[in-house]
C-alpha cells in the first residue's frame, strides 16, 4: 500500500513509475486530482511507486497547462509524450480522463512490435478472446462484467499480439465507462472501485476504474486467441451469438486496427494466423446475464 | 481481343472455404473475393503471363457446369473486379 501522498509528491517532482504490461510509464504532473485517481486505480500494479530509477522508461508522459494562458484563463490542461502534444488542450477536470487517453495513445501510435487492435481482450482457461467494436457497442460494459465474472482482464481498449509469435500480451488498465454505462455497473458490482469521474467530455461522462488484482498479477502472462467476437448492444435484443466468416472477420479486424497498414505484410500474416486458429463470431445482446452466460458457454479449442 | 494479363505485384493469400483474402503487397491493401474457383486463382496467381484465353480455359475446367454465356459474363466480372482493385494490369 501507498499513500495519496507519496503519489502526489512523485508526480509532482521525479515522476511517477508505472509498470503496465510490457510497458513503463514515467508519469508527470502538478494536477491534484490526477494524484488522487492514480492512487485509486493503480493501487495493486507492481512496481509501480518504487525507486526504480534505473529501469528503462518507454513513455515519458506529463499532463499540464501548455501555458499560463491555458493554466488561468481557459481552464485547460495537456497530454505530453516526451514533449509532443497530441491531442488540444482539454478542460482541467478531465485530467483523469486525458492521461488514460494519452496512456493509449503512446502505446497505439508508438509500438510496432504488435499487431494493436482497438479491441477489449479478456482471458479464461489459458485462451484469449478478442473483442472489436466500435465506440457505443457495449464493448467496454460487457468487459467490465465478464471480468467481474471470473475472466481476466488483457485489456480493455488495446488488444496486442505478437508478431512473431500471434500471443496476446497483456495490457490491465483501468476499464473506462461511460454514460448509462457507469451505473450499470454501479449496481451490478458494487465492490467495485471507481476513480474520479469526467463529465461533459466529448465522450459524454468517463470514469475509469480499477482492474481486478488477478489480472494485475498475470500481467506478464500472454496467451493464445481462441475466439474473435465482434459485440454489439441492442436494446432489447435477443441475445445472439452467430458465426461470422473468417474473411469479414479478417477484414473488420485490420479496419479496427491501429497499426495493421504500417506493419504491411507482417500484419497481414499475424491476421490470417489469429482468424486461422479462432472461432469468429459476431454477438447480439441487450441482457448482461445473458451475455455472461453466452461467453460461459464458448467451446474451447480442440 | 485476347489481351494479356500479369499481377501487379506479389501477393500473400488466406483461403477459407470459397472466401479468400488477398494482400496486395504493391498497395499494401487487402481485398476479400468470394466464390472463384480453385483453377481461376491458380492462374491469375501463378506469377506468369496469361491471357483471356487461359482465363476462359482456367474458368471452364472450374466451372464446367456454366453455359458458355454465363461463363462470359463471368469472366468479364471478374476481369473488371480484378483490374479495378488494380490486382492485375494489361500488358
Amino acid at each position: 500500500m501507498f499513500s495519496e501522498k507519496s503519489v502526489e509528491n512523485a508526480l509532482m517532482n521525479q515522476g511517477l513509475i508505472l509498470n503496465v504490461g510490457l510497458f513503463s510509464f514515467n508519469i508527470q504532473s502538478s494536477i491534484r486530482s490526477l494524484s488522487h485517481n492514480v492512487t485509486t486505480l493503480y493501487q495493486d500494479y507492481p512496481d509501480g511507486f518504487s525507486e526504480d530509477r534505473a529501469r528503462f522508461i518507454d513513455f515519458h508522459i506529463c499532463v499540464e497547462p501548455p501555458n499560463l494562458w491555458h493554466k488561468y484563463y481557459k481552464g485547460q490542461v495537456q497530454f505530453f509524450s516526451d514533449g509532443f502534444a497530441p491531442f488540444t488542450p482539454l478542460p482541467y477536470q478531465h485530467a483523469p480522463a486525458i492521461i488514460e487517453w494519452g496512456m493509449n495513445w503512446c502505446v497505439s501510435q508508438l509500438i510496432n512490435t504488435h499487431l494493436i487492435i482497438h479491441a477489449a481482450v479478456i482471458e479464461k482457461n489459458g485462451f484469449a478472446a478478442i473483442m472489436p467494436a466500435p465506440p457505443g457497442s457495449g464493448k467496454s460494459t460487457l468487459t467490465a462484467s465478464l471480468v467481474q465474472e471470473g475472466w481476466r482482464l488483457l485489456s480493455d481498449e488495446l488488444t496486442l499480439i505478437r508478431i512473431d509469435n500471434y500471443q496476446v500480451s497483456p495490457f490491465p488498465r483501468p476499464i473506462s465507462l461511460k454514460n448509462q454505462s457507469i451505473n450499470v455497473i454501479k449496481q451490478r458490482y458494487p465492490d467495485v472501485v471507481f476513480g474520479i469521474e469526467s463529465t461533459d467530455t466529448s465522450k459524454g461522462t468517463v470514469v475509469h476504474i480499477r482492474p481486478p488484482k488477478l489480472s494485475i498479477e498475470l500481467q506478464g502472462v500472454e496467451c493464445p486467441v481462441a475466439w474473435v467476437i465482434f459485440p454489439k448492444y441492442e436494446e432489447d435484443a435477443e441475445t445472439e451469438l452467430t458465426i461470422k466468416s473468417k474473411a469479414k472477420s479478417l477484414m473488420d479486424v485490420a479496419d479496427n486496427s491501429f497499426n495493421y497498414s504500417r506493419l504491411g505484410v507482417i500484419g497481414f500474416d499475424v491476421l490470417k494466423n489469429i482468424i486461422e486458429g479462432a472461432d469468429c463470431y459476431q454477438f447480439r445482446y441487450s441482457q448482461l446475464d445473458e451475455a455472461i452466460d453466452a461467453f460461459a458457454a464458448l467451446e474451447l479449442p480442440q | 481481343m485476347n489481351l494479356n494479363y500479369c499481377l501487379t505485384s506479389v501477393v500473400s493469400l488466406a483461403h477459407w472455404g470459397k472466401e479468400t483474402v488477398i494482400y496486395h503487397h504493391g498497395s499494401a491493401t487487402t481485398h476479400v473475393i468470394n466464390d472463384v474457383p480453385s483453377e481461376v486463382f491458380a492462374l491469375v496467381f501463378s506469377g506468369k503471363i496469361f491471357s483471356d484465353r487461359d482465363f476462359s480455359a482456367s474458368i471452364d475446367k472450374g466451372l464446367p457446369e456454366l453455359t458458355q454465356q454465363e461463363k462470359g459474363n463471368y469472366l468479364s466480372i471478374l476481369k473488371k473486379q480484378l483490374l479495378v482493385i488494380e490486382l492485375i494490369e494489361i500488358i
